[in-house]
């Protein structure tokens, strides 16, 4: 017998039902609670008896009617579960008397005079029971009455709302999404208090059935780019929604792309401001992230600090930020190709400095800035997965060992480091982690471009990125919208931030189905004469 | 529906890597044209003299001059060579004769980074001599002496950087520059901006200059140019000019004309005039490149003069800081009449005698008067001279082709049937001279 | 057919594709075309070439625009009959392969001879040849959106290098306006080559019907051609106003040469000529994609295929093969002389038969015919 076959052998003797639970249920799906309450609890014991926080609780409802109280005790709130839930429901109310009470009569003072929880209700198939159970909530059986009462009792452990880490700022709002869906829906509805923003609750992942929540707002949003959306979500049958990635990965139009083309982001301000534009939003249970649909290339070097500060102020840490971002991609590329191909370009006694600082060197300066630009891209990821107290330790002796000992050791050029330094230092300044690695990866084919063909070759490189991005969609719009196809209104809010009051239109990219946004008087408010109320001379008079 | 199609991209998206792959395969085989900044001898600076004229004096300063290089000063190999050239046939109309060439080769860890040269050790040496090396080389063209200098160097030159180029008035004037110019005009390398000077001797001794004010001497001759065009004292004639005037048929070039004094310095000493590629004359005074200039009606002026203050004993020093010229022309008499106007505007810059009244009205116009009878004799006087140099270095015939196109087309035909015209040319010249500030003094 | 499903282009996006498209390769060499026929003429020439191809632009533009939804393939064959038109279309896209390898060609042997000197020919000239195929397999509007996104990076660097080229003029240089010895054969003659530069903006015949108001098609021409034009008569004045027309004559690619006299102010760069090169990159990219793109939906119609992304492929190696036929730099720009004044016959000749012929038939087509 070959080791194989007692295998098989094996594990078909140890395992006579070889059903997992939810497949068991799915056989009983249509099955209903006849009031047995004996059945019904071994039915449940066989499946969940496994479990050790599983608890199967008998009562005697209002020391009359045998009940039972089903909860997995780490889900529940077992506080509220022992004492307010327990004592109403042993106790009778005083009104009910001692007397009998009738089978719809029951149910009725269960539910609506007993039990002080927030969310009551009833249901008396099994399936939707063990549901419930899982999401946390307490199951009352009474023996005789038909229904099951579901009782929200759920109570996870969960951390308060903390700061965003990956999005600071300086003016914004300090609130950052959590991992609780329920939460960062309020969060967003406290921010939209209007009956237009509608949360469309989905489950995907067949294990983890996580809850996703699709944000927008009624009368903003594109009607058909909502469905698209969901149509999208409802096409991902998985066993496991990870992340909020995972279902990113799934909507994207390009999955070759090195460009993100959805947004994340743990920021209820940003997200709110992006529903207003009429994108939609979608919450996943379980992350902190949340993910912006449809995604053009501008949003990701945007941030809520341009809206927070005055246009002008606005406009400059913008500019700032999409000048580090074309260093980030270029200035490794076109440092190469200036040493190496043209160095007529620059002024002659700055070149023949260079090529003394060259001397040394052994390597091509492609190579020298390739073995340089991965050092540094070891050490960022080095210090960003180490412990936040050896972190500093670490960044410290990389940069003594990156910058000064290469020198010192003839293995890099002076120069050489000041352009890697400028580079890493430009790439993060680019707000969006998942863009600025885009032009990290980017940024090395540049320069292997450069050091074939130099100025030419950065050029051909530049050409094919360019292109990617042109032909690039996200949900149908244009990812170098609203510069490409032009869009006015759209470019007043790329390059600069123009001022609130002189963009009165929602970006038209995403076809919104109302474009004002701005209501009509404003403008000409903001365009009078300011009265001087209290001018030193000729104060104004209140009539 | 949407799942299909994003199947498809997905495909599409494979062709295309498939598509940057194929691309990148040429990539893989070689990159051709990348050569380290320091794997580059830069030449800075070339001077070009005659063999012959400098056969005799220089000898080989440098170490380059081991193994198969030949000797710079062995006249016996050059003519022979030259001999074995004549033989085969290459001897056209112009007479060949071999060049010798200087040249200012960048030393890369001579030149420290950054400012103040002190950091670097062992290599911080900050003598201007250091920082080059000078080469010499011979050859019957430019492009020849050049082969014959990388035979030399190790590293492969490089011209991108070449900023100044002297050439001896020996060679300018028996041979003209066309050897020269064509290698210069057609390397990709070598910038339209280049200075091209003639040196008033030797050549090559300006490249051995090594003037203290700069870390490199060729970019101090560089420096004496630019810095000349930008005070107004010299007009900006750099190589491309020179290039595109030489066959411009009414118009002849003119190059810088240069002369080393005492030991490092550099003065620029006037106009190399040209008919064609081949000098002609040098400018007789310093004040003829004022007159080219202010014929040329050229930038910022810059020069001054001393004018002797009428009816005082005294002078003044009038600097003109602004001009311009118009030019017209009209045909008398079968020839061509040129009026030309001229409008300065200068300051006082000193007076030598405490008795002259400058806040006097009527001495400001004496001045006045005075700078501009002085002005005008000037431009006669370098007017006649070109004229009976038969020469046209101001480009008077442009003006006839530019504006009187029928005259020029049934007269003109070639360069020397202009300046035959030119010779019977009559001028008009007309001054207008304002006096704009006289300094911080009152009187 | 894939134009029929992009009716999005606007009249902007038209006016880019025109613009890049025209300003492409040619524009090295021009003030030498026109210095040569015409002297101190030179820009009067220019002119002249620019108003001929204008006009034949135009014809195109209205012969497209009388048949909104169609191009040039498709109405050919109902104007004048299935197999005329198929010889007129297969002529057009020889016409066109050719024009797509010369310029590639030509764009190759100006980075061999200018900054790459030791990189083989046929390596700059396959690159932007796989640069083009591979781009032309996208859909007319992103063709639409490239030509709109590059513009900018032509035409700003393009004005500024030449405003900035201007400070070294001498406006003396550009008179008379007519030239000295004007001779009017050889200024015709060299118009017609100018004319001939600009037939790129054949292209238009595939735009319009992919306009979202293709009656606007006439504007966005006239448009286009302004600007480049523009353009093209400030580079062939200040070209021969700096280096003077006998000059000019001399020098292969004067406009480089101009790049290279002129320095930018404040001496960041020393010299303009690589950056020049770089722009003058992307212009020929776009004009290479605008011929190679132009010549694949011919053909995809032509041959009645579905998708004109395998063309784009296939067509690769028979248009880098005639590519490198020409021998050398002279015989190339012999050929590219050559070339362009059939081609000028035959795009503005074809197009002029089928506008006489459907107004003789009282043929148009319908703007929503196919909706």
């Amino acid at each position: 017998m070959t080791i194989w076959q007692r295998l098989t052998r094996f594990t078909a003797r140890s395992n006579p039902n070889p059903l997992p639970p939810d497949q068991v249920l799915a056989q009983h799906q249509d099955d209903s609670y006849s009031g047995d309450i004996h059945a019904t609890v071994s039915f449940f014991q066989h499946l969940f008896g496994v479990n050790g926080d599983w608890v199967i609780r008998h009562i005697r409802v209002f020391g009359r009617y045998e009940a039972v109280l089903l909860y997995f005790s780490n889900l529940v709130n077992r506080a509220l579960v022992s004492e307010s839930l327990m004592q109403a429901l042993l106790r009778p109310p005083e009104h009910v008397g001692t007397g009998k009470l009738a089978k719809p009569d029951l149910r009725r003072v269960l539910m609506e005079e007993t039990v002080y929880y927030g969310e009551v209700y009833s249901d008396n198939r099994l399936m939707r029971l063990a549901e419930a159970l899982f999401r946390g909530d307490t199951v009352l059986l009474v023996d005789g009455l038909p229904e099951g009462i579901v009782i929200s009792t759920r109570d996870v452990e969960h951390r308060s709302i903390t700061q965003p880490m990956t999005e600071q700022s300086i003016r914004g709002a300090r609130d950052g999404f959590v991992e609780l869906l329920a939460t960062n829906i309020a969060l967003l509805r406290y921010r939209l208090q209007t009956p237009n923003l509608r949360v469309k609750l989905q489950t995907l992942g067949q294990l983890t059935k996580t809850k996703v929540a699709v944000c927008y707002i009624e009368g903003v949003t594109n009607p058909a780019l909502l469905q698209e959306v969901e149509d999208r979500l409802a096409a991902i049958n998985i066993d496991g929604i990870i992340d909020a990635g995972t279902i990113e990965q799934f909507i994207e139009d390009n999955h070759w792309s090195p460009f993100p083309q959805v947004q994340n982001s743990e920021r209820p301000d940003k997200c709110m401001a992006q529903l207003l534009e009429g994108r939609v939003v979608i919450l996943t249970d379980g992350t902190p992230f949340a993910l912006i649909v449809p995604a053009v290339f501008s949003q990701f070097y945007q941030t809520m600090d341009d809206y927070a500060e005055r246009p002008l102020m606005g406009s400059l840490i913008r500019l700032v930020r999409i000048v580090a971002l074309i260093f980030s991609l270029v200035f490794p590329a076109l440092y190469v190709s200036v040493i190496s191909f043209n160095p007529e370009l620059i002024p002659t006694m700055f070149a023949v400095a260079v090529a003394g600082g060259r001397a040394g060197v052994p390597f091509p300066a492609v190579i020298e800035v390739l073995i340089m630009e991965v050092s540094m891209e070891v050490l960022r990821e080095a210090t960003l997965r180490l412990p936040q107290q050896v972190g500093g330790a670490l960044s410290i002796v990389g940069v003594l060992v990156i910058g000064q000992a290469a020198v010192a050791a003839g293995f890099a050029s002076p120069i050489t480091v000041v352009v890697v330094a400028l580079t890493t230092i430009g790439s993060f300044a680019t707000p969006a982690y998942n863009a600025a690695i885009a032009l990290r990866i980017l940024r090395f084919l540049l320069t292997i471009l450069a050091g074939i063909w130099g100025l030419y070759g950065v050029m051909l490189g530049l050409i094919l990125i360019s292109h990617h991005m042109l032909s690039l969609r996200s949900f149908g719009v244009p990812y170098l919208s609203p510069l490409v196809p032009g869009d006015w209104e759209g470019i007043k809010d790329t390059f600069m931030r123009a001022p609130l009051w002189w963009m009165p239109k929602r970006p038209r990219q995403l076809k919104p189905v109302n474009p004002e946004r701005l209501g009509r008087e404003t403008m000409n408010v903001f365009l009078q004469q300011p009265s001087h109320t209290l001018d030193p001379v000729r104060p104004r008079k209140l009539e | 529906m949407p799942r299909r199609d994003r199947l498809r991209a997905g495909w599409r998206v494979k062709l295309r890597v498939l598509g940057a792959l194929l691309l990148s395969l040429p990539l893989v085989t070689g990159c051709w044209d990348r050569l380290e900044i320091e794997m580059r001898a830069t030449v800075l600076g070339l001077a070009i003299d005659l063999a012959d004229s400098a056969a005799g004096g220089e000898t080989n300063t440098s170490q380059g001059g081991s193994g198969p290089s030949r000797g710079a000063s062995d006249p016996d190999t050059d003519d022979t060579r030259l001999d074995a050239t004549a033989s085969s046939g290459i001897q056209g109309p112009i007479r060949q004769h071999a060049l010798r060439l200087t040249a200012q080769i960048a030393v890369p860890g001579r030149i420290p980074l950054g400012p103040g040269g002190g950091g670097g050790g062992s290599s911080g040496s900050s003598d201007p001599s250091q920082a080059v090396w000078v080469l010499h080389a011979e050859g019957l063209t430019l492009d020849e002496a050049l082969q014959n200098l990388q035979q030399q160097v190790a590293d492969r030159l490089f011209y991108g950087h070449l900023r100044i180029i002297v050439v001896s008035e020996a060679l300018a004037r028996e041979y003209g520059l066309q050897k020269t110019t064509d290698f210069l005009l057609r390397n990709p390398q070598v910038r339209r901006t280049v200075w091209l000077v003639v040196a008033r001797a030797n050549a090559a001794q300006l490249m051995e200059t090594a003037p203290p004010l700069e870390r490199v001497p060729a970019l101090y001759l560089m420096a004496t140019m630019d810095h000349a065009v930008q005070m107004g004292k010299f007009p900006n004639e750099f190589f491309g000019i020179f290039a595109s005037k030489a066959v411009m048929k009414g118009r002849e070039p003119v190059l810088p004309y240069v002369e080393v004094m005492q030991r490092d310095n550099v003065r620029i000493s006037g106009l190399a005039l040209f008919h064609g590629e081949r000098m002609v004359a040098t400018t007789a005074r310093t004040f003829d490149i004022t007159s080219y200039m202010q014929l040329q009606g050229v930038g910022p002026g810059g020069y001054s003069i001393m004018v002797p203050v009428p009816g005082q004993h005294g002078t003044v020093m009038w600097q003109a800081f602004r001009r311009k010229s118009k030019i017209q022309v009209r045909l008398q008499d079968g020839v061509p009449h040129f009026t030309v106007r001229i409008r300065l505007e200068g300051n006082i810059r000193e007076k030598s005698q405490s008795g002259i009244q400058l806040n006097d009205p009527r001495v400001l116009a004496a001045i006045e008067q005075q700078v501009e009878r002085e002005g005008r004799e000037g431009l006669q006087e370098f007017i006649q001279r070109t004229q009976q140099l038969k020469i046209d270095p101001v480009g008077f015939g442009e003006y006839v082709r530019a504006r009187q196109p029928r005259y020029w087309d049934a007269h003109v035909h070639t360069r020397d049937e202009w300046e035959t015209l030119y010779q019977r040319a009559t001028f008009d010249i007309q001054m207008q001279v304002k006096t704009d500030r006289i300094g911080m003094e009152n009187v | 057919m894939v134009a029929r499903r992009f009716q999005t282009v606007t009249v902007m996006e038209a006016s880019a594709v025109l613009i890049s498209t025209l300003i492409g390769v040619g524009v090295l060499a021009l003030p030498r075309f026109a210095a040569e026929a015409g002297n101190t003429g030179g820009p009067l020439v220019t002119l002249l070439g620019l108003v001929i191809a204008l006009v034949g632009l135009a014809l195109v533009t209205m012969v497209g625009m009388r048949f909104p939804r169609e191009s040039i393939v498709q109405y050919g064959e109902r104007v004048i009959g299935r197999w005329p038109a198929r010889v007129g279309t297969a002529l057009l896209i020889l016409y066109f392969a050719a024009l797509t390898s010369l310029t590639a060609r030509e764009f190759g042997m100006v980075v061999v001879t200018s900054v790459l000197e030791r990189t083989p020919v046929a390596i700059t000239t396959i690159v932007m040849l796989v640069m083009a195929a591979v781009s032309s397999r996208s859909n007319m509007s992103t063709f639409a959106y490239a030509h709109l996104f590059y513009l900018p990076f032509i035409l700003i660097p393009g004005f500024g290098i030449v405003l900035l080229a201007m400070k070294n003029a001498t406006w003396l240089n550009v008179q008379p306006w007519l030239g000295n010895n004007p001779h009017p054969m050889s200024m015709a003659t060299g118009a017609l080559t100018i004319a001939a530069l600009c037939q790129g903006s054949f292209v238009m015949t595939f735009v319009v019907p992919a306009m979202r108001e293709p009656r606007r098609a006439l504007r966005s021409s006239v448009w286009a051609m302004v600007v480049a034009s523009a353009l093209y008569l400030l580079t062939v004045l200040t070209t021969i106003a700096v280096f003077g027309a006998e000059a000019t004559k001399l020098l292969l690619w004067p406009t480089l040469e101009l790049a290279k006299t002129t320095m930018l102010p404040g001496q960041v760069l020393e010299r303009l000529d690589a950056l020049f090169l770089i722009v003058w990159v992307t212009a020929v990219f776009t004009s290479l994609y605008s011929t190679y793109a132009l010549t694949a939906r011919a053909l995809q119609e032509l041959s009645g295929l579905r998708d004109h992304k395998l063309l784009c492929v296939f067509l690769l190696p028979y248009v880098f093969v005639i590519a490198m036929l020409p021998r050398d730099i002279l015989q190339m720009y012999r050929a590219i002389e050559w070339l362009g004044r059939i081609g000028l016959v035959l795009t503005v000749g074809y197009p002029l038969l089928l506008l006489i012929v459907a107004v003789c038939r009282k043929q148009r087509g319908e703007l929503d015919a196919e909706a």
